[in-house]
């Protein structure tokens, strides 16, 4: 731990105290050094290049720091730079669209951030003036505050229904920056939550069982407004959507459970975040390179490769996060097999669905221009990616000298993986699968003009948005 | 240290600008250069004078000027550590806006006059801080009204000339009221020294009512200059002053001095305990709340920059209202932090309009289009500056919110925290839209009346080194919060010794 109490302010410190924190940490260096590798290629003609570099390198710095922080401050700051900087990704390119998303996520940023300072100050306060998270553990927390956290924290999360802005920002912003956006960003309120919230709390019992339900039911809904929308990359934000519902359940588990059970759900919660970084970061870039590239076999392996693990079929580290969230369900208890298998047909719908829409868009390029083949400065960054996936996975079968440096525990994450190639766990992870494809040929079928008609209904987001403005900003 | 130096320099540091400002009278309009040596002389023996009293007064040693004025009261030039909070920010933001208002002026009229008064303004502001009893306080304080009339007239239009009448009604009241409560405490209590815990104490249980009558005199007074509502009439309407004189005003000599004085009259003539006994602090706290968030209110319509800013110090400045009126020490830490961060802050953002003005003649939000790629380093430090006003770190401002939050808090009134959540989201809601077009508006018309000042630089140096050293400043003082250096720390020392009385 670096002390630095005194230089910046009273209990600064940095450093990697928790399992929970140099997971997090990473994951997200290797999907944010990726994706920056990925930007070298996709940038290099942007006029405006300086620009994105800036907002990225700050957004970089900013998410790298709230995970090390040992302290409220160091965290806030942090976040704040991240968030802010965020905007600059967000409003990028400058079109309409972009210009509208980012005053939307520019808008519940700050309220978010308000929040969040209220609730560091609430804490703070009845911590008696400490802001170290190591005091904090013991401090009692009341209701208030947990919701403040929760309301502040989740507007970046971004699951149901503090989610609004996502499907919007997430689609706007050049490839690489979605790519973290949904891969490492919005998980920084996952992570902040984990943080702040100490699990041993009487009260946080209670909120973990609405948490819960409120994770399933982001994890459904996503998935579902994922069937509604027409860009690949939009089914990809509502993807997060559905995904970090998953990873909001798990930490709401890891609060339910005993004290000696919480390791089990914490490090199935790094497990599935850094699943869900690798598949959802690749599968942005993917979208990213195939809106302006012919994809090639290799590409569309890949493409496979990564839907597949989202889908988590067996095999895959996606099969692997299932087996971990399905493990600490059992472990509390829980009554939630039905929801997990409702939940996997949701998301494997979704994921047909954006199969489709990745065809239909190729295709359409295809036949509006003769499109190069994709880079390979652009195609490296998904290769490793998937490494990075089949290391998460597989890694403890690796003779331990390669793979015991990494403060992962990845000889559990392959008992996992290897849990879920049981005949009876296969069946399970696919009959939802099966299911899918002609539940979704039916829903294209007959279903096809509502769902697009249901998709349209995000405009009030927009309105509510411009009126906003309006109020502070009026027209001279 | 000598003795004599601990009599004389705080009467040297009063000095240092009060001389070179009465020389500078004399000097002829075509003597630039020797107005200029004169100038810088005044600020940097001001500086070295200040940071051996500094030293001093962090060791510990006690500097006294005393000279019989009045009867009963003597005038008084006292260093504490409060007071010399208060001179090192005005001297450091002298410093800046002196190389500024250079390069600002330069070529144009009645520079000789301008400057006289710029510096008497200092020297007000620097007695202001270092008087002693409320007598010499009072002084200083009228003195600076006289001091800042011929400045905000500077220009001399007919609509500049309506400002200062509007300032000179308002002040003079303000000064009116000022001395109706310093006399009635002088009969009272006489005209003894600020004392930490104040002196009024022996009072309490026989004159509650006069001094209730007296608190409320005394904060009426001091309130015209601190902007408090409804007294802020003259702030938004003096911005028709020159961008260095508004740049003053609002960070360190009137607005402060107003400040400052809330923070004396609660601590050291007053006292904690019988504010708090005399319930007084109530009306002050959400008379501050509701100016807070009035003065953001009304920010949020102003379409010309330099008057959004004011109505933004009539918000800010009742932040360090707000602290002292929780009575609670980190309250306080906060109140006197943000003393000097909104000073620095707000300094930042008037420079950056003056520069914007001067150099493109922008001075609409809505001309601020695309500037960023014209004017970068002037852009970057009005972004920070903006910042540090919402609070956001690693701007100053945060600083400052946190340490207030906290003293909410710790005086059981989390109901404030909701007042700074608030004026945050209206601060963000008028500075961002102003940063977004600046750095992502497209420029849709010809700037209004571009001038090159520089070959290589965006605007003239003198322009463009103070708003860069005070962007620094903001970033410093909001990351190296803890070090010894820092206005944190000096703040927390005051506390230490301003509530260490009951212990």
């Amino acid at each position: 731990m670096i002390d630095l109490s005194h230089l910046l302010w009273p209990g600064a410190g940095l450093g990697l105290v928790s399992v929970v924190s140099q997971g997090w940490l990473v994951f997200s260096l290797i999907l944010w050094v990726l994706a920056l590798g990925y930007s070298l290629s996709s940038q290099a003609a942007d006029p405006k290049a300086t620009r994105y570099w800036l907002f990225m390198l700050l957004c970089f710095a900013g998410n790298m720091l709230l995970i090390t922080a040992l302290d409220a401050l160091s965290f806030y700051l942090g976040f704040s730079i991240m968030s802010l900087a965020g905007a600059g990704l967000v409003l990028h390119s400058g079109s309409k669209q972009a210009r509208r998303a980012g005053r939307l996520y520019l808008q519940l940023a700050i309220i978010g951030e308000l929040l969040l300072f209220s609730a560091l100050v609430l804490r703070a306060a009845a911590a008696g003036g400490l802001y170290d998270w190591q005091s904090w553990q013991t401090v009692p927390l009341d209701h208030l505050t947990i919701a403040l956290f929760v309301l502040g924290l989740g507007l970046k999360a971004g699951f149901f229904p503090l989610h609004l802005w996502l499907p919007q920002a997430h689609p706007v912003a050049p490839a690489a920056a979605s790519a973290v956006l949904s891969g490492a960003m919005i998980k920084a309120g996952i992570f902040g939550l984990w943080l702040f919230l100490p699990a041993g709390d009487p009260l946080l019992q209670q909120w973990g069982q609405g948490l819960l339900w409120l994770g399933f039911g982001s994890a459904i809904f996503g998935a579902l407004a994922a069937l509604c929308q027409q860009k690949s990359k939009q089914i990809l934000a509502y993807s997060s959507v559905s995904q970090i519902g998953y990873v909001l359940m798990l930490l709401s588990i890891s609060w339910l459970l005993v004290p000696e059970q919480q390791a089990l759900a914490l490090s199935a919660l790094v497990a599935y975040a850094a699943h869900h970084a690798f598949a959802k970061g690749a599968l942005f870039l993917l979208a990213g390179s195939a809106s302006r590239y012919r994809l090639s076999q290799l590409d569309l392996l890949l493409l496979g490769f990564f839907v597949v693990s989202l889908a988590a079929l067996p095999l895959t580290s996606g099969a692997m996060a299932k087996a971990a969230l399905k493990q600490a369900t059992a472990a509390a208890a829980l009554p939630l097999a039905l929801c997990l298998y409702l939940g996997a047909l949701c998301t494997a719908l979704a994921l047909c669905h954006l199969l489709m829409r990745f065809r239909v868009e190729q295709r359409e390029l295809l036949s509006r221009t003769v499109a190069d083949s994709m880079p390979w400065l652009q195609r490296l960054p998904l290769l490793l990616l998937a490494l990075a996936a089949l290391t998460l996975s597989w890694g403890g079968a690796l003779p331990s000298a390669w793979v015991s440096w990494l403060p992962l525990e990845l000889a559990a994450y392959t008992g996992l993986s290897l849990v879920a190639l049981a005949p009876a766990a296969i069946w399970a992870a696919s009959w939802p699968l099966l299911l899918a494809v002609p539940v979704y040929y039916g829903l294209q079928r007959y279903a096809a003009a509502v769902l697009q008609q249901l998709g349209r209904r995000q405009r009030w987001v927009f309105f509510c948005s411009l009126w906003l403005k309006r109020r502070y900003q009026p027209l001279a | 240290m000598q003795a004599w130096s601990l009599e004389f320099l705080p009467l040297l540091i009063v000095l240092s600008s009060l001389l070179p400002g009465l020389l500078i009278f004399t000097l002829k309009e075509q003597q630039v250069a020797l107005r200029t040596s004169l100038n810088l002389l005044g600020v940097v023996l001001k500086l070295v004078l200040v940071y051996v009293m500094w030293q001093g007064v962090k060791a510990g040693d006690n500097y006294e000027f005393r000279l019989a004025f009045l009867p009963g009261a003597d005038l008084i030039l006292h260093a504490d550590a409060l007071s010399l909070l208060f001179v090192v920010l005005s001297s450091v933001l002298w410093l800046a806006t002196t190389i500024y208002a250079i390069g600002y002026l330069e070529n144009s009229p009645l520079r000789s006059r301008f400057f006289g008064y710029f510096s008497l303004c200092v020297s007000a502001t620097v007695g202001l801080a270092l008087a002693g009893n409320l007598v010499s306080f009072l002084l200083f304080y009228e003195l600076l009204t006289l001091a800042t009339f011929p400045l905000v007239v500077h220009r001399g239009t007919p609509q500049s000339l309506a400002a200062g009448r509007r300032y000179l009604a308002y002040t003079l009241s303000g000064g009116l009221l000022l001395m109706l409560g310093v006399s009635l405490l002088h009969l009272l209590a006489g005209s003894p020294d600020f004392t930490p815990g104040g002196y009024v104490l022996p009072l309490l249980a026989t004159e509650g009512a006069l001094l209730k009558v007296a608190f409320a005199l005394l904060i009426a007074g001091l309130g015209v200059k601190a902007a408090l509502f409804p007294l802020h009439g003259w702030l938004p309407q003096a911005m028709v002053a020159p961008a260095p004189v508004s740049a003053l005003l609002h960070a360190v000599a009137v607005v402060k001095a107003g400040a400052f004085g809330i923070v004396r009259v609660v601590y050291d003539v007053f006292g904690v305990e019988v504010v708090s006994s005399l319930d007084l602090a109530w009306p002050l706290l959400f008379l501050a709340a509701f100016t807070i968030l009035f003065g953001s209110w009304c920010a949020l319509a102003q379409q010309d920059i330099k008057k959004r800013l004011a109505y933004s110090t009539i918000s800010q400045v009742s932040y360090i209202t707000l602290g002292v009126a929780l009575l609670g020490p980190l309250a306080a830490v906060g109140a006197l932090v943000h003393l000097v961060h909104q000073g620095v802050m707000k300094i930042t953002l008037f420079f950056c309009a003056g520069n914007y003005a001067e150099t493109l003649g922008i001075h609409k939000i809505r001309e601020l289009n695309g500037v960023g790629r014209r004017m970068p380093l002037t852009s970057v430090a009005f972004t920070l500056g903006a910042l540090g006003m919402i609070g956001i770190p690693p701007a100053a401002g945060f600083i400052s919110k946190w340490y207030l939050g906290l003293g909410a808090a710790e005086v059981a009134q989390p109901w404030l925290i909701l007042v700074f959540v608030l004026s945050g989201l209206l601060n963000a809601c008028y500075f961002l839209p102003v940063v977004y077009r600046i750095w992502f508006g497209v420029q849709y018309s010809a700037w209004p009346a571009p001038q090159r000042f520089s070959q290589r630089l965006e605007t003239h140096w003198m322009l463009l080194v103070p708003p860069v050293f005070t962007m620094l400043l903001i970033l410093l003082m909001g990351l190296f919060a803890s070090t010894e250096l820092s206005p944190l720390s000096w703040s927390e020392l005051i506390v230490e010794r301003e509530f260490s009385f009951d212990d």
